[in-house]
């Protein structure tokens, strides 16, 4: 017969969002670890060729291996060199990259520029389009209109990325000739060699990202959609909307005020966690395809040519704010959506 | 006047009869109360044939691949006399006729499609009104059952064609042959199978689909790809579904901090991309397709775990299951019998979903060149038409085209599937 | 596989105290001090009182005859049901069948073999059925579980069945979603009969039916009843239900047993205050036999935090005044529950404080400026308590209770109402006979011999 204190609540609601920072915390410290422990048993490349030639010319094989490690400052007890690691990754030492002959955070730093110039634009469209087809379909149930939105969506959802941007360039590219097939990285840069806002943005540089945007923006609009059209059409259900419909209200207040504003909660965690993740993983294949010298291919190429710090440096990335991502995602969810409370599962 | 051949045990069953003295149908049927239950209990040792029949089928599979996976890594193949005589030993594996080369995945898929036969197929048989129900709902979507006529038969091609088949052999003599409708400059090819006609190298029916730059024919690759998409669908939504529900039921039933580690774990892996694991285990181990089942399998499953565990959370709760325990069922018969079945729904569907991602995950892989290098497969041969786009457009758009239909298929059935099996569909108050 | 000890059942202790003596010859069903506690986990701070649903309860069930068990929902009848039969475990408390058998001792082997012999008809029809088996299935589900392997057997036990309850035969390979809520109840019963029991016991067997199917099903259940012989046991909180088909009631308040006896004495000659709290609500189609049902005062207690003594008496219209004091019943009533709304934490400061500032806003003023007689007065109105309660001492503890309340003393007020203590709150009691056979007794003071002497009081 007790009221909880209101103090009892805000606990309950400051303590949630600190137990998310905590857990997010907890997630990347175990993914660190479950990294480290994985480099360990790497079989690192230079040192098998460093073993297998002192084997050849008779020396010890062993010696040859600790040497280079002492080298290159691989000794220590496992436990130390896992607190330095974890000390490196927090300071922003991350390695340093053979392949690129630079340190692993300059790679990143020169290549992440790359996979922003299509990625945002990508992220922005695939929202703003999504979301407004997605609520369109969901207020014009079974239109014909809808059914083609239906349609794209799972197209969209279906097509192969990689695939998709092969067919596009050579019809683009190679058969219309709107768009250059070779990606210039010139284009967006000054003679040092550095980007520029004017070169970004230049008409040029804008030509050879369209492709590669569309790409992007199909595979990931589509889920969006989806999700956007079933979201409203609960709301567009709802009797709450039935009445203010009865009462007279006309059909845009309804859509702005009553079917935006609750669908928009969800939809914007969904933004947030799950399109990210789309994005990093096709970015992959569309830098592949198209030659962008972003994150995707760095970490391509970093896994050809066995650079093990690269590798795990341009995983990191993705994999980190996928966490951000998520938690920005529980904790809009849950502070925005007003039937949700605190604490009690079930 | 008591029915003739009334074999009720205990006697007189209730004989009913009608005005005009003659016995009811009914007259013979066994009642309730005249149960031998001594009898019965005595009975109950026996096993049913369909059981037996399954059980001994899953230890020879299940104990096939244990024994195969770890002969692999032992120093010494074990000489085995009996297999000697239906075998060939080919570099280390033994090869049987017909199915040929037995690796560890011949087993995964051999277990893949008992599963499927036991507990897909002989309950969908059974439960036959339940499953016409079904179809009919499903019917209603015309896309969906083109969907799966495009799936049946790439199923059965895949499985077939590659026991008649080679694998695709490279023969440069033969590279850049156009497809056999199509005619290409015939500068392109080395020497044109078929006929040339001014000045362009025309299609063949010996390589109907064309060859790659190394000669390889295109639809034998293809036929090889379908084979390898429905190992990997199948195979990985199979040790999926295997682990998401163990974990998911384990969950649901055990509640308390169990539930809480579980459900943490499965956050953790969610969050991690599966991509990158995979990535992570090539530049480690090298590709093969074993390798990315396995991974599939053992990391993709956090998101059906989720779906199993709150529908079983909620279905426990149900009077039936409350039901089903006071006639004295234990709990894990009660979960097999009721608690399963109507999880299941909701575990298909999500499944539908998960099988064209798994299949674009290998395409996508295998296309970076970071997948199986023995294996042929969609992915690669795409990969392998990427230099020559503008001479040979067939060699990536071909297979491409049969990835994209047959994810797009996947699709069109899961979300048909969705609406067939909706809960709320079934029971018509609701 | 049996995971419960994943689900953190509790063992189920047999209580030494109850021996197999006083249980009558033809008893087949019998439970003696039954309890069954839920850990309410919904403590403040995670502290866990537990919820009392099932609190020590005893009786027989007679061979051949229907117990019916009543009372209002919430008050633990369901999960007696569900914990007499073994299918939720017992705190404590033990229960004999026909009358040396201790099923709370039962192994699973043996627990399971007893199955065949007890069986339950559950309440939601819509849910009490596995929706994707066909009622053929369902029905027959018990043999199977049960060791019947033969489904040809079995199929013809499940059309036989469907006859005997009024279906025909051919509905067997349907499903569930395909009937009507009395249909099912008739597949409920079917179910139940499967195995050929001795006893059922019925969970509100027709709560979810129309009216017009509900008499029906009972007497279909009554056919059934007496064609083989069942001993049934009905839980309803209907009780019209209850004395269309019962020959026995017993009535539950709080996770207690209050009352017991053949239904027709039962309901006419009532002895505890709740049963004639609820013979009196229900409803009577003739408007000049109408009299006003005995409106029940006082809030519902929590489960988890029942009242002291006897539980009922924080609602009771009977409840015993202290010696020292002879008011007019329904002021004393009325005096009694304000007090315990003060002790059990209803009237707080805050509620002070919300009348006071209610004041402050009609009268224009500031909250702290509200005159404290003012305020008096409006909590004496609040709770609807009399100026003058024909006894001077009661008076002035009154006002100086109001008065304490007043400046948001609520401890200090419920202190100058002490004088109104009943010993209703601090003896709790035990069943006693009532009428002229032993078969009828009731759990209350005044019919005990210490308080015989009080006037009884006449409710309307």
């Amino acid at each position: 017969m007790q009221q909880p204190q209101w103090w009892w609540c805000a606990v309950k609601k400051w303590g949630y969002l600190v137990s998310r920072l905590l857990w997010a915390g907890v997630a990347t410290w175990v993914i660190l670890t479950i990294t480290f422990v994985l480099m360990e048993f790497t079989p690192n490349a230079q040192y098998a060729q460093l073993q297998f030639s002192a084997a050849q010319s008779g020396g010890d094989p062993e010696q040859a291996l600790e040497t280079a490690k002492r080298l290159r400052g691989d000794t220590g007890t496992l436990w130390a060199q896992y607190t330095e690691f974890l000390s490196n990754i927090v300071s922003g030492n991350w390695g340093w990259s053979t392949y690129r002959s630079q340190p692993v955070t300059e790679a990143l730093a020169t290549a992440i520029p790359w996979s922003m110039m299509y990625g945002v634009p990508s992220l922005i469209i695939s929202t703003v389009l999504g979301m407004t087809i997605g609520l369109y379909s969901a207020l014009n149930q079974y239109s014909r209109e809808d059914y083609a939105a239906t349609l794209f969506a799972f197209m969209g959802i279906s097509i192969p990325n990689f695939w998709f941007a092969i067919i596009l360039l050579v019809f683009f590219g190679t058969v219309l000739n709107w768009v250059p097939i070779l990606f210039d990285t010139g284009v967006a840069q000054n003679a040092a060699g550095n980007l520029t806002l004017g070169g970004v943005f230049s008409l040029a540089n804008l030509r050879q990202l369209i492709l590669p945007v569309v790409v992007l923006t199909t595979g990931s609009i589509a889920s969006l959609m989806r999700y956007s059209r079933a979201e409203a059409l609960e709301y567009v259900e709802a009797d709450f909307v039935k009445t203010a419909r009865a009462k007279g209200v006309s059909d845009r207040m309804i859509v702005l005020k009553h079917i935006l504003r609750p669908a928009s909660i969800p939809l914007a965690t969904l933004l947030v966690g799950d399109l990210l993740g789309i994005i990093f993983v096709g970015s992959y294949l569309v830098e592949v395809v198209f030659g962008i010298p972003g994150l995707g291919t760095l970490s391509y190429n970093a896994i050809i040519n066995q650079d093990t710090a690269l590798v795990f440096g341009t995983i990191f990335v993705p994999t980190f704010i996928a966490i951000v991502g998520n938690l920005a995602q529980d904790l809009s969810y849950a502070y925005l959506d007003p039937r949700i409370s605190f604490g009690d599962d079930e | 006047m008591s029915a003739d051949g009334d074999d009720a045990p205990g006697g007189d069953s209730g004989v009913r009869t009608d005005g005009a003295g003659e016995d009811v149908v009914s007259s013979n049927r066994r009642t309730f109360e005249d149960i031998d239950w001594t009898a019965i209990e005595a009975d109950s040792r026996r096993v049913p044939p369909l059981t037996a029949l399954w059980w001994g089928l899953l230890t020879v599979l299940v104990s096939g691949l244990l024994f195969d996976a770890y002969w692999r890594f032992a120093p010494e193949i074990p000489d085995v006399p009996v297999l000697g005589l239906l075998a060939r030993e080919t570099g280390g594996a033994f090869s049987f006729p017909v199915v040929g080369v037995i690796t560890p995945l011949t087993w995964l898929y051999a277990l893949t499609l008992l599963f499927v036969v036991f507990k897909a197929i002989v309950p969908l048989v059974r439960d036959r009104r339940m499953t016409m129900y079904y179809w009919r709902e499903f019917r209603k979507n015309r896309l969906a059952v083109l969907s799966l006529v495009w799936l049946a038969v790439i199923f059965a091609i895949g499985t077939v064609g590659p026991l008649f088949l080679n694998t695709p052999k490279v023969a440069p003599l033969e590279a850049y042959q156009p497809p056999v409708f199509m005619s290409v400059d015939s500068g392109v090819p080395v020497s044109c199978v078929g006929e040339t006609i001014n000045g362009r190298c025309h299609g063949t029916w010996e390589h109907p689909f064309g060859t790659t730059a190394q000669g390889k024919d295109i639809l034998v690759s293809v036929i090889y790809g379908m084979k390898i998409s429905m190992q990997v669908g199948l195979i990985g939504s199979f040790l999926v579904i295997l682990v998401a529900s163990a974990v998911g039921l384990l969950a649901a039933y055990s509640r308390g901090w169990m539930d809480e580690i579980l459900m943490r774990y499965v956050d953790i892996q969610i969050t991690f991309p599966t991509f990158f694991l995979y990535l992570l285990v090539t530049f480690m181990f090298g590709g093969s397709l074993f390798n990315m089942i396995v991974i599939f399998g053992l990391f993709g499953w956090g998101g059906i775990a989720r779906i199993v565990r709150s529908e079983a959370l909620q279905r426990r709760e149900e009077e039936y299951v409350l039901a089903s325990e006071n006639t004295g069922a234990g709990t894990w018969s009660v979960i097999r019998r009721h608690l399963l079945p109507n999880v299941s729904n909701s575990v298909i569907t999500a499944v539908s979903l998960l099988i064209p991602s798994l299949i674009l995950f290998e395409a996508a892989l295998a296309f970076l060149g970071l997948g199986d290098p023995t294996i042929p497969s969609w992915g690669e041969v795409i990969a392998s038409g990427r230099r020559d786009l503008d001479r040979a457009v067939w060699i990536s758009t071909l297979p491409g085209i049969f990835l994209f239909f047959t994810i797009l298929a996947f699709n069109f059935v899961g979300d048909a599937l969705r609406d067939a099996l909706d809960p709320r569909n079934v029971g018509g108050e609701s | 596989m049996n995971l419960d000890f994943l689900r953190g059942r509790k063992e189920s202790a047999t209580d030494e105290d109850h021996r197999v003596d006083d249980i009558p010859e033809d008893a087949i069903f019998s439970v003696r001090g039954l309890q069954k506690y839920f850990d309410s986990g919904s403590g403040f701070l995670g502290e866990s009182t537990p919820v009392r649903a099932v609190d020590g309860v005893s009786f027989d069930v007679r061979e051949g005859e229907t117990l019916g068990i009543v009372g209002e929902s919430g008050c633990g009848k369901s999960t007696l049901a569900q914990t007499m039969i073994r299918l939720q475990e017992p705190t404590a408390g033990s229960v004999y069948w026909k009358g040396d058998q201790d099923v709370t001792g039962f192994d699973d082997a043996r627990l399971k073999r007893w199955r065949r012999e007890i069986q339950m008809m559950f309440q939601d029809p819509s849910s009490s059925f596995d929706p994707r088996m066909s009622i053929g299935d369902s029905i027959t589900e018990p043999l199977r579980v049960q060791g019947l392997r033969e489904s040809a057997h079995r199929r013809e036990i499940a059309e036989d069945l469907l006859e005997r309850v009024g279906m025909s035969a051919g509905h067997i390979d349907a499903y569930p979603h395909e009937f009507s809520g009395g249909q099912k109840q008739r597949i409920a019963l079917a179910r139940a009969l499967a195995v050929n029991p001795d006893m059922i016991v019925a969970d509100e067997p027709v709560s979810a039916l129309d009216v017009s199917i509900q008499s029906e099903v009972l007497g279909l259940i009554d056919r059934l009843q007496e064609e083989f012989g069942l001993t049934m046991c009905i839980i309803s909180h209907d009780l019209g239900v209850i004395r269309e088909v019962c020959d026995r009631v017993a009535v539950m308040y709080l996770g207690e047993i209050v009352e017991i006896g053949p239904t027709e004495e039962v309901f006419t000659s009532t002895a505890h205050p709740y049963t004639k709290a609820l013979v009196s609500s229900i409803p009577v189609p003739d408007p000049t036999q109408r009299g006003d049902g005995i409106e029940l005062h006082g809030d519902v207690p929590d489960p988890s935090n029942p009242p002291t003594g006897c539980r009922f008496h924080t609602r009771c219209p009977a409840v015993v005044q202290p010696s020292e004091l002879d008011l007019d019943q329904q002021t004393y009533v009325r005096l009694l529950q304000f007090t315990k709304r003060l002790t059990r934490g209803i009237v707080t400061e805050e509620s002070v404080e919300g009348v006071r500032e209610l004041l402050a806003e009609q009268q224009g003023i500031d909250p702290s400026d509200v005159p404290r007689e003012d305020l008096v007065e409006e909590l004496r109105e609040e709770d609807d308590l009399p100026e003058r309660t024909g006894s001077t001492r009661v008076d002035s503890a009154l006002r100086d209770a109001l008065a304490e309340l007043a400046d948001g003393n609520v401890a200090a007020a419920a202190d100058e109402l002490s004088l109104l203590a009943t010993p209703c709150a601090s003896e709790a009691p035990e069943a006693v006979d009532v009428g002229e056979t032993d078969d009828h007794t009731a759990s209350c003071l005044r019919l005990t011999s210490d308080y015989e002497s009080v006037e009884a009081v006449e409710l309307e």
